[in-house]
């Protein structure tokens, strides 16, 4: 009895110790620095590109009129709790407001991404990306608007400023020269992109486990030859069915093993090769350029500090340099 | 951790750095274990909530005490890209006309000859197609469409087109050499076909803002109550 006993108390500490080991080991916050430039510039150009329909998608009476949004989330309906989800246009009316808002979030996200008082813009960046990617849900959102608002909502858990970043500039100008301390909420921040992007991975091949030509490999040949997408003409691939069937096999087996192979260090490479080649193939071939972009920023998140600062440091040293001189150290 | 002489690089966490007494007090690792655990099932429970889950599922996904969450997050939803299998494009196309029944413009959207960057390209396709997954709400979505574009380029009266673009199957673009049947093109035009029809004019998008304007908005009607009923057309007509 008392064996079982010491067992089960071997295996909750166990537990408990891997547990902390996984989610409060301070990290360095480089990668998700890193993370913070090239989010924060893409949450830059994903909003900047509204302005050209700016009150048409987001005016009370446009593409996507207030009356059909507030259906949607059940303000009209008996017995029902509406919709939780909120965002400021909801309640704006006035173009000169909406602009105003506009400008404002577009100047957040650009803080972002240079990394000016990164903390507080990576607050209002997700509470701006989460504010326009509901309202225009459903009627214009898609994948890009899921992965922008995950990545700013954990940005802002972590020091995403603490490298590559303008604050990090000025601390240097006022003499901080020591390395950036390991912080535990990078690693919180670090961890949960990476969960979130296993999550996402998963249901997506899961999802696509329901249709038949995700079996039978013709799911490739229906979205090349889907000429709404088409942005560069691969059909020529149909002359080689083997190839297509390949990669639908292989793209269903990549998302349903990405939450498991992921995390080991020997496959994890291979892992993230194989996302990069499929993400750049929907980028290029399907038109979806910000998706693909965006799919590989997450992806980031399970490249190690030290990589990431093989590469970024380097660059940052040499516009430190440029900016700050000798100051720059 | 530094083996075999090697140094230790001081940014990679040793793989058991952290035993449970380091970093914070053991209250605020519960507390935050139990915000992690949470916010953790919530990323799982959503996706799986979709129209063919389980009853248990679907009520824990409609109970407040999750939704609360999720919503305002922008967590509740699915990651189908592409699944279960891709589907038909489709395309919003529009007459328009001044009141002597000449014409204002026509044109279509998605249209990568007009619409750019990509990105914006994007929004106008998604805005054709998630009306196809939107059931009886339709014509209602077709209508607001239809006022939107009035309000754009004026004119007295618009009529929308809804039109599903089917992806030409691999044996019908490759054909049949022996049978001399020869391959079709992806723009055939027999793959494309009219769902639905509406007509809008421009007392509707008055009577609309002003609706608006009043705060008097009534709440839409998808079963045609306030609306002229949608022009469906069983199984499509060919282009």
């Amino acid at each position: 009895m008392s064996t079982i006993r010491e067992g089960m108390s071997e295996y909750w500490g166990d537990a408990w110790a891997a547990w902390n080991r996984f989610w409060f080991t301070p990290t360095a916050p480089a990668t998700l620095s890193a993370i913070r430039v090239f989010a924060g510039a893409m949450l830059f150009y994903t909003h900047l590109v509204w302005s050209r329909d700016l009150y048409a998608f987001f005016g009370p009476n446009g593409w996507l009129p207030l009356d059909y949004y507030a259906f949607q989330r059940g303000y009209y309906e008996d017995g029902m709790l509406p919709s939780f989800a909120w965002s400021l246009f909801q309640h704006l009316h006035s173009p000169l407001l909406i602009w105003l808002i506009h400008i404002v979030a577009l100047v957040c996200f650009f803080m972002l991404m240079i990394g000016l008082f990164s903390r507080w813009v990576a607050v209002l960046s997700a509470f701006f990306a989460i504010m326009y990617a509901v309202r225009v849900t459903p009627g214009a959102y898609f994948g890009l608007d899921k992965i922008n608002c995950l990545l700013a909502m954990y940005l802002m858990l972590g020091p995403c400023g603490a490298r590559y970043s303008v604050d990090r500039l000025w601390r240097m100008r006022k003499g901080a020269t020591g390395d950036v301390p390991k912080s535990v909420m990078a690693n919180v921040a670090i961890r949960l992109i990476q969960l979130h992007m296993c999550a996402i991975y998963l249901y997506a091949g899961l999802g696509k486990l329901e249709g038949q030509t995700w079996w039978t490999g013709e799911a490739i040949w229906l979205s090349i030859a889907s000429l709404e997408y088409q942005s560069l003409d691969v059909t020529w691939l149909g002359h080689f069915p083997w190839i297509m069937n390949l990669l639908a096999h292989t793209t269903v087996a990549f998302e349903l093993f990405y939450p498991f192979l992921i995390w080991p260090r020997f496959t994890r490479p291979w892992m993230l090769a194989t996302a990069v080649g499929m993400h750049l193939f929907i980028a290029m071939c399907m038109g979806m350029i910000t998706f693909g972009v965006v799919m590989l920023i997450g992806n980031l998140a399970f490249v190690r500090p030290t990589t990431v600062r093989k590469v970024m440091d380097p660059l940052a040293r040499r516009f430190a340099l440029f900016v700050l001189g000798d100051k720059a150290g | 951790m530094s083996s075999g002489g090697k140094k230790s690089d001081p940014q990679q966490p040793p793989p058991k750095a952290a035993s449970s007494g380091a970093g914070p007090s053991l209250a605020i690792r519960i507390a935050a274990s139990i915000a992690l655990a949470f916010h953790v099932f919530v990323l799982f429970l959503y996706p799986l909530a979709n129209g063919r889950s389980s009853e248990t599922i679907s009520s824990m996904a409609g109970w407040p005490g999750f939704r609360w969450y999720a919503e305002p997050l922008y967590l509740n939803h699915g990651h189908g890209f592409f699944g279960p299998d891709p589907g038909a494009g489709f395309l919003i196309e529009y007459d328009i006309r001044d009141s002597d029944g000449e014409v204002v413009k026509q044109g279509k959207f998605p249209d990568p000859d007009t619409i750019w960057p990509r990105l914006r390209y994007h929004r106008y396709k998604m805005l054709a197609d998630q009306p196809a997954s939107s059931g009886p709400n339709l014509n209602l979505i077709l209508e607001g469409y239809a006022r939107q574009l009035l309000r754009q380029y004026g004119g007295e009266s618009v009529t929308v087109n809804y039109i599903a673009h089917d992806i030409l199957r691999h044996y019908d673009w490759l054909g049949d050499a022996e049978r001399n049947i020869e391959g079709r093109t992806l723009d055939d035009k027999s793959l494309y076909s009219t769902r639905a029809q509406v007509r809008q004019s421009r007392a509707d998008v008055e009577a609309a803002d002003a609706a608006l304007k009043s705060g008097t908005e009534e709440a839409p009607s998808p079963d045609g109550e306030n609306s002229a009923p949608p022009e469906e057309i069983f199984g499509g007509r060919p282009q």
